[in-house]
């Protein structure tokens, strides 16, 4: 019997079967391309000290005012960053603006802020200050970066020609491209012409142009509202550190991909890995209409009432500085703990919040920001909170020289080893 | 061989019809990808056209409901937070409002839209810069001091200001998370409730206008 179709032919369709098929693979391909590399670190949050004295560990602490800018205040510093001779801070809240101030707290300008203007943003959300000591501000409106360099003149523009919202833009290092991070969004996906794979991270290249997406999760969450962090990624040599709020994974990002770098667990309330299924599903209506419907918002929090999740990830070469929050049925409690890298077993001090009752005498709010060319962490309050920070006789400012509505760094050094 | 002939004719024809069908599904994928687009875009001018009727009707419905209320002396509490303390004792609304024949109030909540506050509070100035026969206070619901703080002072806010509870005011729950403003005589009648949006300052010079020429 002859063939219908001669051998040669026969291996031409096979390879065009097998070509096919690979392609449909790689476009199907997923979360697999994150490399599992992460060290795990234990968090203990059953039995929290109040307060926890660092006196013994700490070098220096310095106090400096932010002086006020007439017309260009800022009401609430959501992000604070260090450059080598300038501090950053953004309010994308209420004025809408991205301050720089000297390393003595003295107003220099204002980089961007909302406006009529060709130049001003549309929409002011989001500032990033990357290893090259670049800041990068977002203007989610317009999809729109404007990039300084460390002398504060503008470097570059970006526009997007898709409208993506991101809560978070940075740069990712090695590369000319952006990493952009959106909570769950559904709306992304349907711009990116791929509604059924909605994804949290997102590999942009230079022109903000989707290259890459990664942390898919079911389209059925795409309209959930959750946490979002007042910031999601930290700069650390020469890759990207990433983290959200109840993913209990600290991500690496660098040019030649990305992998798991540190697994936190918290002996109390750790949220599950499929969270999305066994707290969110169950009560999915409440989760998207938590801004619409007021009776939803109670759900949310019980639902989420136990939990424990961080909020903020400082790392240096010897130590992590990390801030977590504890869900209750109708508030939270937050907590701090310093993890000490090189002896991962027993070097985690963790308490509700850290203090200098010996030489400084003050109690420190949860550190923000950390200016690597000093050494110091940096955390804000206002001049009224401040007061209440510092103990009695603390060398560090008198009372009635403080300026109830005024921002003040406080700048932490600890002691090497 | 004539056998061989017609496979591979139909070698060809399959092929030929696997790239047409291939281009007409590649077509049509992106002809329905530009629809969903232009859905999409659909869905955003209706949603802009809802938020507007949204805005008109609720505007409308306050008009309805809300008109000659009035403020009970002896219900509401009232701070006076003008200066810089949290500690002011409590005071009579009637000793604020009874010392003019007319009013105009910003009920300030800090839940809500900001920038129409922010635009509302600018645009308070101008009134009261042009206009200082019309006193203006504003009835603020702030439940951290801090924020106030900071509130008065990007805002440069240069008229009194009181703390009051969210609720306190017999129509707060009308207005949900929205700041708003109203007239009020000095026997506590209030009247010409208006929420301010950013997103239509023509309309919220219109009322600022006409609410002066009432309020006299």
């Amino acid at each position: 019997m002859t063939s219908i179709f001669p051998t040669h032919y026969k291996r031409s369709l096979w390879l065009l079967c097998l070509v096919l098929n690979i392609l449909y693979s790689c476009k199907n391909q997923k979360d697999t391309d994150i490399i599992d590399k992460y060290t795990t670190i234990q968090v203990n949050n059953k039995s929290l000290t109040d307060t926890l004295d660092l006196s013994k560990m700490i070098d220096s602490v310095g106090l400096i005012r932010l002086t006020d800018a007439p017309q260009k205040s800022l009401a609430k510093i959501n992000q604070l960053y260090a450059l080598s001779d300038y501090y950053i801070a953004i309010d994308p809240v209420n004025t809408k603006r991205v301050n720089a101030y000297t390393k003595s707290g003295i107003y220099v300008k204002t980089l961007l802020e909302n406006g009529p203007l060709k130049t001003d943003a549309l929409n002011v959300t989001d500032c990033y200050v990357n290893e090259k000591n670049e800041v990068i501000i977002y203007d989610y409106a317009q999809m729109k970066l404007t990039v300084y360099d460390s002398h504060l003149k503008i470097i570059k523009v970006v526009k997007g020609e898709k409208l993506f919202n991101y809560s978070h833009v940075a740069s990712l290092p090695g590369s000319d491209k952006f990493v952009g991070y959106s909570n769950f969004n559904g709306y992304n996906a349907v711009v990116q012409n791929d509604a059924k794979n909605p994804s949290s991270l997102d590999i942009l290249d230079s022109t903000l142009s989707l290259s890459k997406k990664h942390l898919f999760y079911p389209s059925k969450f795409g309209e959930i509202t959750l946490v979002t962090l007042p910031k999601s990624f930290f700069p650390f040599k020469n890759s990207l550190h990433f983290f959200r709020a109840y993913d209990p994974y600290v991500y690496s990002l660098n040019k030649d991909g990305i992998e798991r770098r540190y697994k936190i667990i918290y002996s109390n309330g750790n949220v599950p890995s499929d969270f999305l299924e066994k707290i969110v599903a169950p009560n999915l209506h409440a989760f998207n209409n938590i801004g619409r419907d007021p009776s939803s918002h109670q759900v949310v929090s019980s639902a989420f009432a136990g939990y424990t999740c961080f909020t903020n990830w400082l790392e240096t070469n010897d130590i992590i500085y990390l801030s977590s929050t504890s869900f209750t049925d109708k508030t939270f409690d937050n907590f701090n703990s310093i993890i000490y890298k090189r002896d991962k077993k027993s070097a985690v001090l963790s308490a509700k919040v850290f203090s200098d009752n010996s030489k400084f005498k003050l109690t420190f709010p949860s550190f923000n920001a950390y200016d690597k060319e000093k050494g110091e962490f940096l955390t804000y309050c206002t001049g009224n909170r401040l007061k209440k920070y510092l103990h009695p006789n603390s060398p560090l400012v008198k009372q009635e020289d403080i300026v109830d509505d005024s921002f003040y760094l406080i700048k932490v050094r600890f002691k090497r080893g | 061989m004539k056998g061989q002939k017609i496979e591979r004719l139909l070698l060809y024809l399959s092929v030929v019809l696997l790239l047409i069908t291939s281009f007409l599904i590649f077509n049509s994928t992106k002809k329905i990808s530009i629809k969903n687009e232009r859905i999409s875009y659909l869905k955003d001018s209706i949603s802009y056209i809802n938020g507007v009727n949204e805005y008109y009707h609720h505007l409308l419905k306050t008009k309805m409901k809300l008109s000659n209320l009035t403020l009970n002396d002896k219900l509401i509490k009232v701070y006076d937070i003008t200066i810089d303390t949290n500690k002011s004792a409590f005071i009579r609304i009637g000793s604020i409002i009874g010392k003019n024949r007319h009013s105009l109030i910003l009920r300030y909540t800090e839940i809500g839209c900001g920038e129409c506050s922010s635009l509302t509070v600018k645009k308070l100035k101008a009134l009261r810069n042009k206009h200082p026969d019309l006193p203006v206070y504003a009835f603020v619901d702030f439940t951290e001091y801090d924020s106030y703080l900071q509130w008065r002072k990007v805002g440069e806010i240069d008229f009194p200001v009181f703390l009051v509870k969210k609720d306190d005011l017999p129509f707060d729950k009308d207005f949900q998370n929205y700041s708003y403003v109203f007239l009020v005589n000095n026997d506590g009648v209030a009247t010409d409730f208006f929420v301010p949006n950013s997103g239509y300052p023509d309309l919220v010079d219109y009322f600022f206008e006409n609410i002066y020429k009432k309020g006299l």
